[in-house]
């Protein structure tokens, strides 16, 4: 039986995902985002698109593959608003690339170390959106740190059951 | 990785081609166009299975206590009845006013009803997708209502869609105008999604539940259409000579479902109310003069002009005004028996009487009421309340 450690680079696990599950997942987490948030808002708290970006950067870890994942995922959400094309974009693709370079060296299996990570994530993610809305665009925006730490602690939770069924999606 | 690049390079391609969109002449960015028209269509679906599922069970299902509503609402329209009598008789001073100084005032004459089908998914941006779009008429900046207040306007338009920038997002904004203290201002949007009237002096006296309403001063809403109500008035965090006066939106932004999208907006001037109307001092005058009952005009003849209107009643006839019609008084057509009454006299000048409809007498027998309103329309001369 093979043990795998946390500390041996070659002995972690990398997943793979079929082709449906790489452009299909992502596109049903953005749909979901914009879709059902009309009907109950209180859902605009969580950020399922940031949660798929993040679940896709650990399990593949593989930088290049992260950040790709993370501007695609980014760039199709700021299409959906009315703000210029590349907030979330350049917020998401610094995430992919944070994410597979933390899955390279973090259990990232463990429920209590993804809701860690995700909760860091996501405070690091609307501090990134922050800054590049504010400091490159000039556009209005208020820094709330206890709501988004709200946001953060709610993403978290939710990512740890997400991040269960997505496990299914694995090629094993 | 050559995939990767590939793509990268027709991102960064995508987003600075811009196509402009044939019925607005706006450009679009090609991302944002191939993005939206993939999603809504699975929106749309989404949404007409949705509906369908909530017509089954508000048409068949959920039909409990119906009687009992029906009851409360028959009530309520009787209750609304006796404010809308009152309130017409406030509406019809209000126009004759807007008449007699030429008043031009905004009308919405043409909307379109949509049903929103999604939004951006962003707390960061307020925006909202709805079911119509540029083949339905949709172009940008037109305004978006609810019967409870505004909602906000038209920023981009797509083929089979439109966005909705609501009034709350931290890039809109809106003339605006307290309904009490006739204030005028600026509304902004914030981030934290509660509009705010900007530069307000604090000296000004605004008090919560304040109404605020569009005053069209941002040639986008028109006038008088409600934004909500003052909800806070705070001093200026920085200690500026401004305050800052939150408003809570009329229309409830986080659960809006179907709106009007306003399409036509035209001018016009109010026109006075038909119906009763105060007597003129012309009126009154010429019940005092002495003057003879018209004469009845012959076959294929005109009628008389106005005269008839200020005739003073003979004892055994009823000169026009006030009295219930008789059946050829309704179509116009004299009667055989109204040849045979005495010819009438103008009792005042053709000048004051120009563009009343002519009438014939009316020789029914009918017992002599006073004359206290006209029932037919007169020229729009200023009228008296109360008579010299």
């Amino acid at each position: 039986m093979t043990t795998i450690t946390y500390t041996s680079r070659e002995e972690i696990e990398v997943h793979k995902f079929s082709a449906l599950a790489t452009v299909g997942i992502p596109l049903l987490a953005i749909f979901f985002q914009v879709y059902v948030s009309s009907r109950f808002s209180f859902l605009k708290l969580f950020d399922i698109p940031l949660l798929v970006t993040i679940f896709f950067a650990v399990s593949r870890r593989n930088q290049l593959a992260g950040m790709l994942t993370g501007c695609a995922i980014g760039l199709t959400q700021d299409a959906m608003t009315h703000l210029p094309i590349g907030i979330y974009g350049i917020a998401k693709t610094i995430i992919g690339f944070g994410a597979s370079s933390i899955g390279v060296k973090v259990d990232v299996e463990n429920p209590g170390s993804r809701f860690l990570m995700v909760f860091f994530f996501t405070f690091l993610h609307d501090a990134l959106y922050f800054i590049v809305r504010r400091q490159l665009l000039a556009i209005p925006s208020d820094w709330r740190t206890l709501h988004e730490a709200g946001a953060a602690l709610a993403n978290g939770l939710l990512a740890v059951v997400l991040f269960a069924l997505l496990d299914r999606t694995k090629k094993r | 990785m050559l995939l990767g690049l590939l793509m990268a390079q027709v991102i960064v391609l995508a987003s600075q081609v811009r196509r402009p969109v044939a019925s607005t002449g706006e450009s679009m960015s090609l991302v944002r166009l191939w993005i939206v028209e993939i999603f809504v269509p699975a929106e749309k679906a989404f949404n007409s299975v949705g509906d369908g599922i909530s017509s089954v069970w508000h048409n068949y299902i959920d039909l409990r206590h119906v009687r009992a509503q029906n009851h409360d609402l028959q009530e309520q329209v009787d209750r609304l009845r006796l404010e809308q009598v009152s309130l017409a008789e406030d509406a019809g001073q209000a126009r004759r006013l807007q008449a007699l100084l030429a008043f031009k005032e905004k009308f919405i004459s043409q909307t379109v009803a949509a049903q929103v089908i999604g939004t951006s998914g962003s707390e960061h941006s307020h925006l909202l997708y709805i079911d119509k779009g540029s083949g339905d008429g949709i172009k940008p900046d037109m305004p978006v209502i609810t019967p409870k207040g505004i909602v906000g306007k038209i920023a981009k338009v797509f083929p089979g869609t439109s966005q909705v920038l609501e009034i709350n997002d931290a890039t809109a904004g809106a003339g605006v105008m307290l309904e009490r203290t006739r204030l005028r201002g600026v509304l902004h949007g914030t981030p934290s999604g509660i509009p705010e009237i900007l530069h307000v002096m604090v000296d000004e006296k605004i008090e919560p539940g304040d109404a605020v309403v569009s005053s069209g001063g941002d040639q986008i809403y028109p006038r008088g259409l409600p934004i909500g109500v003052v909800s806070t008035t705070t001093p200026d965090p920085e200690g500026g000579p401004f305050m800052v006066v939150k408003v809570k939106p009329a229309a409830d932004l986080e659960r809006v479902e179907e709106v009007l999208v306003i399409t036509k907006v035209i001018d016009k001037s109010p026109e006075a109310p038909e119906g009763p109307r105060a007597l003129r001092a012309a009126d009154i005058l010429a019940q005092r003069l002495p003057t003879v009952v018209p004469r009845a005009p012959a076959k294929g003849e005109e009628p008389p002009p106005t005269s008839v209107l200020y005739a003073k009643k003979p004892a055994s006839t009823t000169a026009a005004l006030g009295a219930p019609k008789s059946s050829s008084s309704q179509t116009g057509t004299p009667s055989a028996a109204s040849a045979q009454t005495p010819k009438p006299k103008p009792a005042v000048k053709p000048a004051e009487t120009e563009n009343v409809t002519p009438k014939p007498a009316q020789v029914e027998p009918t017992p002599p009421q006073p004359v206290l309103q006209q029932t037919t329309p007169v020229t729009d001369q200023p009228t008296l309340e109360t008579p010299r």
